[in-house]
């Protein structure tokens, strides 16, 4: 090592930045060296020059000024903040990181969402979702029920509906609805079939395309469920595809 | 933004003032806040006044860094020790005015150390010897100046404000090692231009 490389050591060994074991090796290069020794010692007169910058003291009005400043700002702002701030602000500091996991789940649940109602009026019937299996039967009251927990688009008709006065009337008079009435080719066959006469007499006052009666309540379709199956193996979306309304 | 993962936690005490201050300013006091200003303005504005070189741009670097305590402030954890993270805001916030002001110096150490200009060899005259305190105080501020800035952040800490290399390095987010070499650099540029001002005057 040349003595150009040993004077930044000695930089540093001047004002005791070395370990002990390099603190050594340069005073063992100091012992030989002339050149190094008058290096450390100017580096030393230069150092006790940078260090009388420390005792410097400034003006107390330096002070006051920018204190004063400082305080104008900061009373301004404490009579802008909310009565609550004090309260609150502690928590949110100590509870940051967990703000931000859950804002950012919440924000990725919101684009899975948005993804699938965007995506079902042309995957309706399954065929294009990323996961399709058929559920187990699941027994239901009606073609209301289970669509109570359905998107807008797939839920059955309101009970304003021109089906459901329809069927009411077929209750009330236990005859099939007169010429006029519509009734819907799944709700027929559940709601008339099972308190009305025969089949032959319904014919005449329904619809040509209306399906036969069946001479027991049938059993309703299962509905389809459609598994969203993420990246995240905790987020599985569900989807429950009542069939019934889809054919209506 | 304040990071303060490398600064060394030290464990203040309830005879610590700035704790006890700390706490009742983070409940909302604004008096607690300015007892906080009154212990620490020195440290605030000496160095900032050092790393930047002018006191007006130091004292609006020291407003800013009280600002930004008070923005904040709320972040700070109890039972750390308080000087070395308003010390790195200080740091930054002189890292910014500078940038802002865009102030380059014309001539910097290292193109004189590259020219050559400063590689004569040093006169024998003692640094220190018929020089008054306020040549010398100006002698250094003008080599600070020159310096790179990592380099004039990392000795202004180290060797005026007297912090270990250690909390230097907890201070600028950057190791021991690196810290060491910046020191290093920075000393022996500075010998480089006192000598040659001192040279010079005489």
């Amino acid at each position: 090592m040349n003595c150009n490389s040993f004077e930044a050591l000695i930089a540093l060994y001047a004002e005791g930045d070395h370990d002990s074991s390099r603190a050594k090796n340069v005073e063992s290069h100091l012992k030989s060296c002339a050149s190094c020794r008058r290096f450390l010692s100017e580096l030393e007169a230069s150092q006790a020059m940078v260090k009388e910058l420390a005792g410097e003291s400034l003006d107390p009005a330096s002070f006051n000024v920018m204190r004063q400043r400082v305080m104008q700002e900061v009373n301004r702002r404490q009579a802008a903040r909310p009565p609550w701030w004090p309260f609150l602000s502690p928590a949110l500091a100590q509870w940051r990181p967990a703000w931000v996991a859950a804002l950012a789940v919440l924000v990725a649940l919101g684009f899975l969402l948005q993804w699938q109602l965007w995506r079902k009026p042309a995957g309706s019937d399954g065929a294009d979702s990323p996961t399709v299996a058929s559920a187990p039967p699941v027994r239901k009251d009606g073609p209301e029920a289970s669509g109570t927990n359905l998107p807008e688009k797939m839920t059955p008709k309101s009970e304003s509906s021109p089906e459901l006065a329809t069927r009411q009337f077929a209750k009330r008079h236990k005859t099939p609805a007169p010429r006029g009435f519509l009734l819907p080719t799944g709700v027929q066959s559940d709601a008339v079939a099972a308190e009305s006469e025969p089949p032959v007499e319904q014919g005449s006052n329904l619809e040509p395309e209306a399906p036969p009666p069946a001479d027991i309540t049938p059993e309703p379709p299962p509905p389809l469920v459609i598994k969203l199956i993420t990246d995240d193996p905790n987020i599985v979306i569900v989807w429950l595809v009542d069939q019934d309304v889809q054919h209506n | 933004m304040i990071e303060d993962a490398h600064l060394d936690s030290g464990a203040p005490t309830e005879n610590d003032p700035t704790a006890v201050w700390l706490r009742q300013a983070k409940a909302g006091d604004p008096s607690a806040f300015e007892q906080i200003i009154v212990l620490h303005q020195k440290q605030v504005l000496t160095t900032s006044l050092r790393l930047l070189g002018d006191l007006k741009d130091a004292q609006d670097a020291a407003q800013e860094v009280f600002l930004r305590l008070y923005k904040y402030l709320h972040r700070f954890q109890d039972g750390r020790e308080f000087p070395p993270w308003l010390y790195r805001i200080t740091v930054n916030v002189c890292r910014d005015v500078q940038r802002r002001r865009q102030r380059t110096a014309t001539l910097s150490l290292d193109d004189l150390v590259e020219s050559g200009e400063m590689r004569e060899p040093a006169s024998s005259t003692d640094l220190e010897a018929e020089l008054s305190l306020a040549e010398k105080r100006s002698f250094v501020k003008e080599a600070l100046k020159r310096l790179p800035e990592k380099e004039r952040a990392a000795v202004v800490l180290r060797d005026i404000e007297g912090l270990s290399t250690r909390e230097v390095a907890g201070i600028l987010g950057s190791s021991e090692v690196t810290v060491r070499s910046q020191v290093s650099s920075a000393r022996m540029k500075m010998k480089l231009f006192l000598e040659r001002r001192l040279k010079r005057r005489s």
